[in-house]
């Protein structure tokens, strides 16, 4: 019981320190990229902290307040309810609680909190930004749900747990392998996922000028910054687990989700944006086409 | 055949005949009051008929008095009265309502009286 | 001798009546209601005599002869109990509506009195002579009559019927000379006797002159010109006295005729039923749709003198034409156009009561008179059955947009108090009269439910969803009238409903759920034409699950052809395949707690009835189970995309639910212990949320009087528990995990992985993300962004509203962390089924497992509240205390925000979704519908084009099925 405790305090605060620095990174590689010097790649821990020690003065109502909390409560749920180290059973957490389909709709957990505080600031920006979000959230989970019942049903298993077991037999046992257009398609899901561009809309209303996170500020912003990198960590593990047969330690944990992270990170500095509707139609097509081809295979 | 039996005969083929002149000129007359000639010479060859169906060759009429053993069937005749009466009420009605009918629509052509249809 | 007076009283009033002079209308009067009174004494008086009462028997009847010699001079009557029924409702509607007459044409007191003794004469007269004086004197009454009131059109009108008259006198006296002469009788038992080409001629004669008179289609035109150009008082009048008699008279002499196979009555009744019934489709004027409705009755008339023998026919008649021609004279008094003063809430349901009766909706009479006539037709007609019960429906759908345009127009004071209470009390006294005669058709005894765990289920849904709306009844706005009454029935009746023991009553407790329901819809502000399509639809369900019944030959339901028929019944109750129409009209329309007790409650007997199918036909898995979840699934997603662009709170729901059902339909249709868990499960969980947030709905709507999202919003800080609450319910059904709904999606996606049904379970997962968009476009819209100046003055909701919502929102709660309260009850249950296949989820403690995943709702909850909780506490005590501000202090570019209405984001919500998915073609279901009306509409307009308003016309069509029949009969010699 303690030891779980334990493993599990361990995870959330790995997660979050990996999550800021991968964060840090990729600011600076995106710098790189255009040119820049960029900021350092600690600059994320600095801006947590230092946002973490003022205090706000205002607030908008009961939403506004509790958003950050469903936020963070969202993004912790999800990373601990997928396997962390292939083999070590104390580092599964509460993944036996849930299957793959558990994750899937727990994943939104967060993001109807967040959600729901940008609607109660009252600014009708962050509420286009949440409109848009949405309506792309909602196709390209049409093609990861494709993508992951092809693959869930090809191993014949919803636990996270079995379709890592069933990835252990070598490189080429990995589902990225097994399940390719199934894999392309979730890997093309993953970019909206992260908010990388060319999926990168939702986060435009607060370059018109302004977003939701300027609404909120000080703690409830560093509260923001971290429930989003506990996020992103706890996305690219669960696609770890899901594609690359999950990490038998915890370095090739760290190894595969940088190279993970750093997919989204180059594909996003190359790319223009789409328009919202332009990337749904774009998700609905190539992505589920791709996803589509392997349900195809598994069912016949 | 005997006069009896053509005067027998001609009696339904007239009735007959006057029915279907009568249903003739309904059908085609369009003016209001020549409808309701049509009915009443239609009306006449119902009662011919009425008569006609008591009627039996070679016998009296039914006035009962001590020579008269044989006499046609009586019952025809008493119910062509109620019919020719009742016929009667119909024919004043008609003309009544046809004319008033007429007044209103400012013509005695049925055809103008279509306001209700469909 | 002197009970003839029952029939002579009304002449021998007409006749003092014309003698008195006109000005002394109260001498008149008082002679007219003394006669009249007397008169009815004797009818109740002979009825008692001949046991009338019991309607089991009615073949007793008294014989006698008044005036000179033997029929026919003299007139022979002969009393029948079942006669003196249909006189008592002669007597009752022209004492009920003589005074109207006696105000305004008291001239015409003597021709009411004198159709009155032609009716009462035709009634009882037994020879074919008599039969023609009376026929006479009720066209000279009916001409005089129409002549003498008020109205514009009433000369073209009585030219009308006295050209018709006049030609069925005519074809009449040949009849009779024919008759007479064969036979040298001339009583109506005399016709038997008749043989060779004296029983054509005869048979065709008289056929054409009963057609002609009854009105019945295709020789109808004259009654509808007529009913059309008659002032309402006279086509009332009309209807319940003379239109009567003929019917009466007809239901005689119709199997009297020598015609050979009574069938051709049947083939002309069902023929014309159906082809009248499209043409009353597009009626205009309120008399012409009433006109068509007698037609209806007339072809059923016809339709029963083919099929039907002995007392069976006799008490079916009786039933069917007594008191739809009562209805009718209640419909024509009410409706009447003259006196369009003012309006009364008790006018919709005043004017109801006679539509459903002609609709024939239970436990009103005509239903079981329909009942037990379509039963046998379906037993021994099939073909006539489908025709008829297709004519019957349509004549449902006219009636009830009769209903549903009318009922605002008509003024209670037209019918005035005393007699609208003793119409209403006659009607229900008979109700009940023949409801306890036919009782022993209801079952109670042992359910179609076979499963008592299921039983109970459904019991209990049905009647805590009733009582969760109760509170909130008395918490109208506006001009919402009051409706906790018919909620009551129907809530009461559907509680019944699954422990109904066999077809006939599942149908009975299944319509009077729905059409309480109607008639509290249209309660609402406005809500005449959301009740008017919850009618229609209902009705559309009720003649398909009747048809389902009717043909499986005494069980509940046969597999084949009548579980089919009862499952699109149920589909159709549910709104889908397109029929969500009446749904997203019914649902905003609704006044107050109604739409959250139709969406969550009501909805569900449809739920019963396919389980009730599928266990009582298949045992569990019906033949179109894929279909059915194909269906399911694409409702789901597209219910899903228009809730997310409806731009009305209500609508959004309206179209959440349709889209919501789906998931249950894809659960049965799967047939396999999972599926059925996910779909009752779901089931049970729709009721809770969808409760939950139509109460919401309703809190709004009082505290705001709109639900528009255009003048919404804001409403967290005014309204916080209903916005809690609501929060809750959406959390739920959106699926996210810890609350209920999730439990609903895992066990349906298992059970789809189990069965191999992919394509379905993409669909399904993929409607199951769309409900995100309308989720937020919800919370959003009414709960969050700015406030509108409008509701500054908004308050939480009251008690009665917000307290039910607590409940709701506590059992969404436990069930969510608790879902194996639920599921320990149903698994046992549905692994008892025989037909359902597949393995059942193994629960352990708070683990629920199948073959391929694994769920612990229990662990979940608690992994999610121990977070939030931590997050919230570290939160609370660091002392991080910010001050709420106006809701206007945004950072807006340093600029200063507009009022807030502007800043509220509420139009073109989706936009991008709606652009994207602009590639799609239109295809509205309201437009496939307009489609689908329109087709009828055109054919309907074909029909009536028969019916060209030329009075000659009518003749030449009486003359041409006169032709038709002489060719047919010999041809079919």
């Amino acid at each position: 019981m303690l030891s779980n405790i334990m493993s599990i305090l361990l995870t959330v605060f790995t997660a979050l320190v990996w999550g800021l620095l991968l964060g840090g990174i990729s600011r600076t590689v995106t710098a790189k990229i255009h040119g820049r010097m960029g900021p350092r790649v600690t600059q994320n821990f600095i801006d947590v902290w230092k946002l973490f020690r003022k205090t706000s003065s205002i607030h908008h109502g009961g939403m506004f307040w509790l958003a950050p909390m469903f936020r963070i409560t969202g993004a912790i749920a999800v990373l601990l309810m997928v396997p962390v180290v292939v083999g070590q059973n104390i580092t599964y957490n509460m993944s036996f609680a849930g299957d793959v389909f558990l994750l899937l709709y727990i994943m939104f957990f967060g993001c109807l909190g967040m959600a729901l505080g940008a609607g109660n600031s009252g600014h009708p920006y962050a509420v286009i930004a949440v409109s848009r979000g949405l309506a792309q959230m909602s196709s390209y989970e049409l093609s990861f749900s494709v993508a992951v019942v092809a693959i869930a049903v090809g191993l014949h298993t919803f636990r996270i747990e079995g379709i890592v077991a069933a990835q252990q037999a070598g490189i080429s046992s990995w589902n990225i392998f097994r399940f390719p257009f199934a894999s392309a398609g979730a890997l093309i899901a993953f970019l909206p996922m992260q908010m990388a561009y060319p999926f990168g809309i939702v986060l435009a209303p607060q370059e018109i000028p302004i977003g939701p996170p300027t609404e909120y500020s000080s703690r409830f912003l560093s509260l923001m910054f971290s429930g989003r990198a506990l996020f992103s960590v706890a996305k690219l593990l669960f696609f770890v687990n899901l594609l690359f047969g999950g990490a038998s330690s915890w370095l090739s944990l760290l190894l595969k989700t940088f190279l993970l992270y750093m997919y989204t990170v180059v594909v996003s500095s190359v790319f223009p944006r789409f328009r919202t509707e332009q990337s749904i139609k774009f998700l609905w097509l190539v992505p589920t086409t791709l996803a589509l081809v392997d349900l195809v295979r598994v069912m016949l | 055949m005997s006069a009896e039996y053509l005067f027998y005969w001609s009696m339904a083929a007239t009735g007959l005949g006057l029915v279907l002149i009568g249903l003739w000129g309904v059908l085609t007359r369009k003016h209001i009051l020549r409808i309701a000639l049509a009915f009443t010479l239609a009306d006449t060859g119902v009662n011919l008929i009425l008569v006609w169906s008591g009627f039996l060759p070679n016998r009296a009429a039914p006035i009962i008095d001590s020579s008269v053993t044989t006499v046609v069937d009586p019952l025809p005749q008493a119910l062509v009265l109620t019919s020719i009466v009742i016929g009667v009420a119909v024919a004043a009605l008609f003309v009544v309502v046809g004319v008033l009918a007429s007044r209103k629509s400012g013509s005695a052509d049925i055809r103008h009286m279509k306001e209700l249809r469909w | 001798m002197v009970k003839a007076l029952a029939v002579f009283l009304p002449l021998l009033g007409a006749f003092i009546n014309a003698w008195l002079p006109g000005k002394h209308s109260k001498a008149s009067r008082f002679v007219s209601y003394t006669v009249l009174t007397a008169g009815l004494a004797f009818v109740v008086l002979l009825s008692i005599q001949l046991g009338a009462w019991n309607l089991a028997d009615l073949s007793n009847s008294v014989i006698f002869h008044s005036g000179v010699g033997s029929p026919p001079l003299s007139i022979n009557l002969e009393i029948t109990a079942g006669g003196t029924l249909a006189a008592l409702a002669m007597y009752a509607a022209v004492i009920f509506s003589i005074h109207r007459f006696a105000l305004h044409t008291p001239k015409s007191q003597p021709l009411i009195l004198a159709m009155l003794t032609a009716s009462l004469g035709l009634l009882f007269a037994t020879d074919i002579f008599n039969s023609f004086v009376f026929l006479e004197i009720g066209s000279i009454a009916t001409i005089g009559l129409t002549a003498a009131s008020r109205c514009g059109s009433r000369w073209e009108a009585a030219i009308k019927v006295a050209l018709v008259s006049g030609l069925v006198t005519i074809l009449y006296l040949l009849a009779v000379a024919v008759l007479y002469r064969s036979t040298g009788m001339l009583t109506m038992a005399a016709l038997g006797s008749l043989s060779g080409g004296a029983a054509v001629l005869v048979s065709i004669l008289l056929l054409t002159v009963i057609v002609t008179e009854l009105k019945a289609f295709p020789l109808a035109g004259w009654g509808l010109d007529f009913y059309q150009g008659a002032s309402s008082n006279v086509a009332g009048l009309y209807s319940a006295t003379w239109s009567l008699a003929v019917l009466m008279w007809a239901a005689k002499v119709l199997p009297l005729l020598p015609i050979g196979n009574p069938i051709i009555y049947a083939w002309i009744g069902a023929g014309g039923l159906v082809l009248s019934q499209l043409a009353g489709l597009r009626a205009g004027s309120a008399g012409r749709i009433l006109g068509y409705s007698t037609s209806a009755y007339a072809s059923l008339l016809l339709v029963a003198a083919g099929t039907t023998t002995g007392a069976f026919y006799t008490r079916t008649v009786l039933v069917l034409m007594v008191f739809s021609s009562l209805s009718k004279f209640s419909l024509f008094m009410l409706g009447n156009p003259w006196k369009n003063r003012g309006w009364s809430g008790y006018g919709t349901v005043l004017m109801l009561i006679p539509v459903l009766l002609l609709a024939g909706i239970p436990p009103l009479p005509v239903f079981w008179a329909k009942f037990a006539f379509l039963k046998h037709l379906a037993l021994h007609f099939p073909v006539v059955f489908y025709a008829v019960l297709a004519g019957l429906f349509l004549e449902a759908v006219y009636l009830f947009r009769f209903w549903a345009d009318r009922s605002e127009k008509i003024s209670v004071k037209a019918f005035s108090k005393p007699s609208a209470v003793a119409g209403v009390f006659i009607i229900l006294v008979a109700a009940i009269w023949i409801t306890q005669l036919w009782w022993g058709q209801l079952d109670f005894s042992g359910s179609i439910i076979a499963s008592s765990t299921l039983r109970n289920i459904f019991h209990a849904l049905f009647a805590a969803g009733t009582l969760l709306c109760l509170p909130g009844v008395f918490k109208r706005i506006g001009s919402e009238r009051n409706y906790w009454f018919w909620l009551l029935i129907s809530g009461a009746s559907l509680t019944l409903l699954p422990a109904a023991g066999n077809g006939i009553t599942f149908y009975i407790l299944w319509e009077i759920s729905a059409f309480a329901a109607v008639v509290g819809v249209s309660k609402g502000t406005g809500a005449r034409n959301g009740a008017f399509w919850y009618a229609v639809f209902a009705s559309f369900s009720g003649y398909l699950l009747l048809a389902g019944i009717l043909l499986s030959r005494g069980s509940f339901v046969m597999a084949g052809l009548p579980a089919l028929l009862m499952t699109l019944a149920a589909l159709v109750k549910l709104g889908q395949f397109g029929t969500h129409l009446w749904n997203v009209r019914t649902y905003p329309a609704a006044p107050g707690t109604m739409p959250a007790y139709l969406s969550g409650t009501a909805s569900k007997a449809a739920v019963l009835l396919l389980v009730a199918v599928a266990l009582n036909a298949t045992g569990g898995a019906l033949p179109w189970g894929r279909a059915m979840a194909w269906a399911g699934a694409l409702t789901a997603l597209a219910g899903a995309v228009l809730a997310a662009l409806a731009p009305d709170y209500k609508k959004l729901l309206a179209y959440a639910s349709v889209s919501q059902i789906g998931y249950i339909l894809v659960g049965l249709g799967l047939a396999s212990i999972l599926g059925w868990t996910a779909a009752l499960y779901h089931t049970v969980h729709h009721m809770i949320f969808k409760m939950a947030l139509f109460l919401g709905a309703a809190s709004v709507l009082y505290r705001t009087g709109t639900t528009r999202f255009n003048n919404l919003g804001g409403l967290v800080k005014k309204m916080p528990w209903t916005f809690a609450f609501t929060l809750i319910a959406v959390i739920s059904f959106a699926g996210i995990p810890p609350l209920a709904g999730f439990g609903g999606k895992w066990l349906l996606y298992n059970g789809l992985v189990e069965a191999g049904w992919l394509p379905i379970l993409i669909v399904a997962m993929f409607a199951s993300v769309v409900a995100f968009l309308y989720s937020y476009r919800l919370l959003h819209g009414v709960f969050l962004g700015q406030l509108s100046p409008k509701n500054a003055h908004a308050k939480e909701a009251p008690l009665a509203l917000l307290l039910p919502q607590g409940i709701l929102a506590a059992s969404i709660m436990v069930l969510g962390f608790k879902p194996t309260l639920l599921l320990n009850i149903l698994v046992p249950a549905l692994k008892a089924i025989p037909g359902l296949s597949g393995l059942a989820p193994v629960i352990q403690g708070d683990m629920v497992l199948t073959t391929m995943g694994t769920w612990n709702a229990w662990m979940v909850g608690i992994m999610v509240m121990v977070v939030f909780g931590i997050a919230f506490v570290f939160y609370w005590i660091s002392g991080h205390k910010p001050k709420y501000v106006g809701q206007l202090d945004i950072g807006f570019a340093g600029e200063m925000p507009p009022s807030a209405d502007e800043v509220h984001y509420s139009n073109n919500f989706f936009r991008p979704y709606t652009r994207a998915l602009a590639f799609l073609p239109r295809i509205h279901a309201e437009k496939i519908f307009c489609g689908v009306s329109k087709t009828f509409s055109m054919l309907g307009d074909g029909v009536r084009m028969l019916f060209t308003g030329d009075g000659r016309t009518y003749l030449a069509h009486s003359l041409l099925f006169l032709v038709l029949l002489f060719v047919f009969l010999n041809g079919g010699m």
